[in-house]
């Protein structure tokens, strides 16, 4: 077999390496001694200066002669880009070693300053880095979308929980933090609040009075309560307070009456001043051996029926009948 | 497509005349979340109608806008990503035309959905001296008319680039193929800051 002479091998082969039978370097592609830099490669002894790690034991130039044909990874000097490549047999007994970049190596190609000239013109690394650039390209822009919609999203479930006209939770963000707390340990406490009197304002001064009244309840809600206490808006004149890792009664009860006679202030709308007061029945989660949301709102209403029927701007607890503890029905004070 | 020309249009005005005047473009023809994403289709009559209205505010026919944004895809300073895609296509400019009627299918295996009519060359006699570019479309003339004249600057090509007088094809006179330097292109460069 003879050996294309070094035009031809530089032009088809830039990364070739040409040895004498006993693996010393006669000479090497232009590609290759640019990728080596100072590294001087001709004269030197093969296996050195490209190490073969896969397959095992090639350590001989016995060994890369009968490696033949195969697929051979080698490295270039130490910390050098992985290279594959292939040995065939020389008509001298020499070995020519055709090499190329491997996949990984192709993305710490910048370093080597290539350009599309340092490989032959079929050789297809430059459409493969061409691909893997427009890969990149892509899957940053999918993550910025997807960046995108998600802040769209949060944003969107954010406003789903929320009543616009109070920016409280409303009945669906109420749920949600519900399900949290039956998920937890802690007790919890459940309050419902109807608004004594509020229909009769709404009546007499129109909507927007009605609306700016319940806007100032809610801050009002907001100012007695605590900063973890979650209020809600769950319909016209109807708020829902969610007491966490709270259910003691007497703290409840102590709260309730602060939040009656919070309300109770007059609130100034416009030119007129309106009164009102509130209406509120709880129910304690240590109340239930399971506690479950949707039983504990309706038996917070049932008590805040009870307060209603008792004469209104008035608090009640929940009497469980069949509950875990013996304890005594405890009503709370008068507003 | 679609996306990737909405986004080229609305990185061209941002960078050119500011991002207040995007800002009321995109309010004007109601480009959903005030901005194009590449990997998404819009309808065609809302690009038409960001094109008009771009070519409007910045004072140009909707042809010399397009051939601003053709310029601006490939010469723009910040994000060069386009620019290296199109560099890949040949090592010099006159490998890059020889190499256009390849470009519509390599610009769909990189971008998927990127949808370039087909590119059709002819040479000039004497050999070398040019090319007469035809696209199957000819609205994109204005467009690659910029390209051309921008990736003749990137590789330091003196060339004349113009649309034929019948506006369906583009007139490419090679005139000083080594004029002046080409802009740097070092293989593999997108790959790591692609993150950015």
């Amino acid at each position: 077999m003879t050996v294309l002479d070094r035009a031809a091998r530089d032009t088809l082969m830039p990364m070739h390496v040409l040895a004498d039978p006993d693996g010393r370097i006669l000479s090497t592609g232009p590609t290759l001694a640019r990728i080596a830099g100072e590294m001087q490669l001709a004269g030197r002894d093969l296996l050195s200066v490209l190490p073969v790690s896969r397959p095992a034991g090639i350590v001989s130039a016995a060994d890369l002669r009968a490696a033949s044909g195969r697929l051979l990874w080698l490295r270039l000097g130490l910390g050098g880009p992985e290279l594959r490549g292939v040995v065939v047999e020389t008509g001298e007994g020499g070995m020519l070693l055709d090499l190329a970049l491997s996949l990984p190596a192709l993305s710490g190609i910048d370093a080597l300053g290539l350009s599309a000239d340092d490989f032959a013109p079929t050789d297809r690394t430059p459409d493969t880095l061409y691909l893997l650039e427009a890969k990149s390209l892509l899957s940053s822009e999918a993550a910025r979308l997807i960046a995108r919609i998600e802040d769209a999203r949060v944003t969107a479930e954010a406003q789903a929980g929320t009543d616009p006209l109070t920016s409280l939770r409303n009945r669906r963000g109420l749920d949600a933090v519900l399900a949290r707390l039956r998920e937890g340990a802690a007790p919890f406490a459940v309050t419902m609040l109807d608004l004594d009197g509020f229909k009769a304002v709404n009546d007499r001064l129109g909507h927007a009075a009605g609306d700016a009244l319940l806007v100032e309840t809610a801050s009002r809600l907001l100012g007695v309560t605590r900063g973890d206490d979650i209020v809600a808006r769950t319909g016209g004149d109807e708020f829902v307070v969610v007491f966490p890792d709270l259910a003691a009664r007497d703290t409840l009860a102590d709260i309730a009456a602060r939040i009656i006679a919070a309300l109770e202030l007059p609130v100034v709308l416009g030119d007129d001043r309106a009164r009102i007061s509130a209406s509120l029945g709880t129910a304690l989660s240590t109340d239930y051996v399971l506690p479950d949301p949707a039983r504990m709102i309706a038996d917070a209403d049932r008590a805040l029926y009870a307060a209603k029927e008792g004469g209104r701007a008035r608090h009640v607890f929940h009497t469980p009948r069949h509950g875990r503890s013996a304890r005594k029905p405890v009503e709370g004070p008068d507003g | 497509m679609r996306g990737l020309l909405g986004r080229a249009m609305q990185a061209f005005v941002i960078e050119s005349y500011g991002a207040a005047l995007w800002d009321d473009i995109a309010r004007r023809c109601d480009v959903p979340g005030g901005g194009f994403e590449i990997l998404l289709s819009y309808p065609p009559d809302l690009l038409d109608r960001v094109e008009d209205e771009v070519a409007r505010r910045i004072d140009r026919t909707r042809a010399e806008m397009l051939e601003d944004l053709g310029v601006h895809i490939v010469a723009r300073p910040h994000g060069d990503a386009v620019r290296r895609l199109l560099r890949f296509s040949g090592a010099r400019f006159g490998d890059f035309i020889e190499n256009l009627p390849d470009l519509p299918e390599r610009l769909r295996l990189a971008v998927p959905g990127l949808d370039l009519p087909p590119l059709d060359l002819a040479a000039v006699a004497p050999p070398g001296a040019g090319w007469i570019v035809t696209p199957g479309d000819p609205r994109i003339v204005p467009l690659l008319v910029g390209v051309l004249r921008a990736m003749a600057d990137e590789h330091g090509t003196l060339a004349l680039v113009e649309a034929t007088r019948d506006r369906r094809g583009i007139d490419v006179s090679l005139l000083c193929a080594e004029h002046g330097a080409a802009r740097d292109f070092a293989l593999g460069g997108g790959l790591r800051g692609a993150a950015r």
